[in-house]
């Protein structure tokens, strides 16, 4: 009996594999990329997170530091 | 000059006038006079040096009210607030509705950090939500909006960050794998990102039977990882804009991902992957990625995609997504960009399943204040055998306020 494993593994166009394909091409973009010169690191922020940036009462800095140095967070 | 100093001169100066006056001329000799004016210099420097005391005095309290002066520590909150109005049509019942904003909810956060020396940082993070009328949870079965009615949790974590091995997290927040299916840097995540669902998520389909059929959080999913979660997670340092993760999951899953972010001479990259197993107690493991380019002209193309291996039988429900935008700078305010999506996902509730979704959006930055003013156009289409769906249309338009 076949099991759902080999099921999947012997069809030529499935979805996994469509999809293990897209995720290669995404890596291998970056790494190409990479290896380009003259590259600075990039601080990518999620998209999920409170923006950096001014506030609307919070000013420049963005948020209220209620005890403490107003140094940059390690988070940010 | 502060008001206190102006008042300061001012009622020297009509003392001067008020002794002059009350003095008759004829009865005062120059040498008297002379004195007389003497005495009240004296008298008005000293009420100067007097009122300096003061407002430096003032001044300082006001600065202990928000910095201790120990550069060593820091306690800081933040937060947001994201309401906007939407239109959703089923095309069987269509509604409005208030709501608050999922692609990036309400919230408050706390960020408590202490540097034990110059390379080890230890903080807490408090990070909690309250949305109210959320749109990925809204129907249009509610008779009234939808709850919870209080705060929700996001991230409750203690962290230890050292510059040369890395960052350790203990607590509930991001999985290693979290957030590897919405790298985007097109800026409009506000209203469009890979999560579609988070628009009107909650939102049914209907055959036009006048029953509810499945919500497109039911059909569709961008497989981003294992979400927050309890777990301890290890980041990597930096390494040529690489950076990777791996994190233990309550319940026995695990996973891991990979980030990278690069500029090349103004053409910003990111892009993410991430495996993740949860077969120990949600009978599946996961496979995604994405990556986003904005180029020095405005023009961003961001694409996502992930793949989920289900134990049992069937068809492994996959993901894809591309975008388009343009950002540019029209007014003063702040950038304003346009953009188109595109997002599928099949056999995710039911196999067999062709979930499609386009939009287009509008954000417009209002940069002093901290808003994004943002309006977007949403299309869902279900396929499914045995079975016939009107599309789903949505509209929302709001604000994001950081405060």
């Amino acid at each position: 009996m076949m099991t759902g494993s080999n099921q999947r593994l012997l069809q030529p166009r499935s979805n996994r594999a469509l999809s293990a394909m897209a995720m290669v091409g995404l890596l291998a973009l970056a790494v190409v990329l990479a290896g380009c010169a003259d590259v600075k690191p990039l601080e990518y922020r999620a998209v999920d997170q409170i923006k950096p940036g001014p506030g609307l009462l919070t000013g420049e800095d963005g948020e209220f530091v209620l005890y403490g140095s107003s140094r940059k967070s390690v988070l940010d | 000059m502060s008001m206190v100093g102006k008042h300061g001169y001012l009622y020297g100066t009509a003392m001067i006038v008020a002794l002059a006056a009350a003095v008759p001329a004829a009865a005062q000799t120059n040498e008297e006079l002379k004195s007389e004016i003497q005495f009240l210099k004296e008298r008005l420097q000293k009420l100067e040096e007097k009122q300096n005391k003061l407002e430096q005095k003032s001044a300082a309290q006001d600065q202990q009210v928000i910095e201790s002066g120990n550069d060593k520590v820091k306690l800081s909150i933040s937060g947001q607030v994201n309401r906007g109005v939407l239109f959703a049509d089923n095309g069987d019942d269509s509604e409005v509705f208030h709501v608050d904003n999922d692609n990036s909810s309400t919230r408050l956060r706390f960020i408590g950090e202490g540097e034990l020396d110059s390379d080890i940082t230890v903080g807490t993070q408090i990070e909690v939500q309250f949305e109210s009328n959320s749109t990925a949870a809204i129907s249009f079965d509610q008779d009234s909006p939808a709850g919870p009615n209080n705060f929700t949790e996001r991230k409750l974590e203690i962290f230890a960050d050292s510059k040369t091995l890395g960052r350790l997290w203990i607590g509930q927040g991001d999985t290693a794998s979290n957030g590897t299916s919405e790298i985007d840097l097109s800026g409009t995540a506000v209203v469009a990102y890979s999560g579609i669902g988070d628009l009107a998520g909650g939102l049914e389909f209907s055959d036009g039977s006048g029953a509810l059929g499945p919500s497109i959080s039911d059909v569709f999913s961008n497989f981003d990882g294992l979400s927050r979660d309890d777990r301890a997670r290890y980041d990597t340092p930096g390494l040529y804009g690489f950076k990777g993760s791996v994190s233990a999951i309550d319940g026995g899953a695990w996973d891991a991902g990979i980030t990278y972010g690069g500029d090349f001479n103004g053409v910003k990259v990111a892009a993410a992957a991430a495996y993740a197993n949860a077969s120990s107690r949600a009978g599946f493991d996961q496979y995604n990625g994405s990556v986003s380019v904005l180029t020095p002209i405005g023009i961003s193309v961001t694409a996502a995609a992930g793949m989920r291996e289900d134990d049992g039988s069937g068809d492994d429900p996959v993901f894809y997504y591309g975008k388009l935008a343009y950002t540019f700078s029209a007014i003063d305010f702040g950038d304003t960009t346009f953009g188109i999506d595109f997002a599928q996902t099949d056999d995710l509730d039911v196999a067999g399943d062709e979930f499609r979704s386009y939009a287009i959006f509008a954000v417009q930055n209002i940069d002093d204040i901290g808003t994004e003013l943002y309006i977007g156009a949403r299309n869902h289409e279900l396929d499914r055998e045995g079975a016939s769906f009107d599309d789903l249309f949505a509209v929302l338009a709001g604000a994001r306020v950081k405060f």
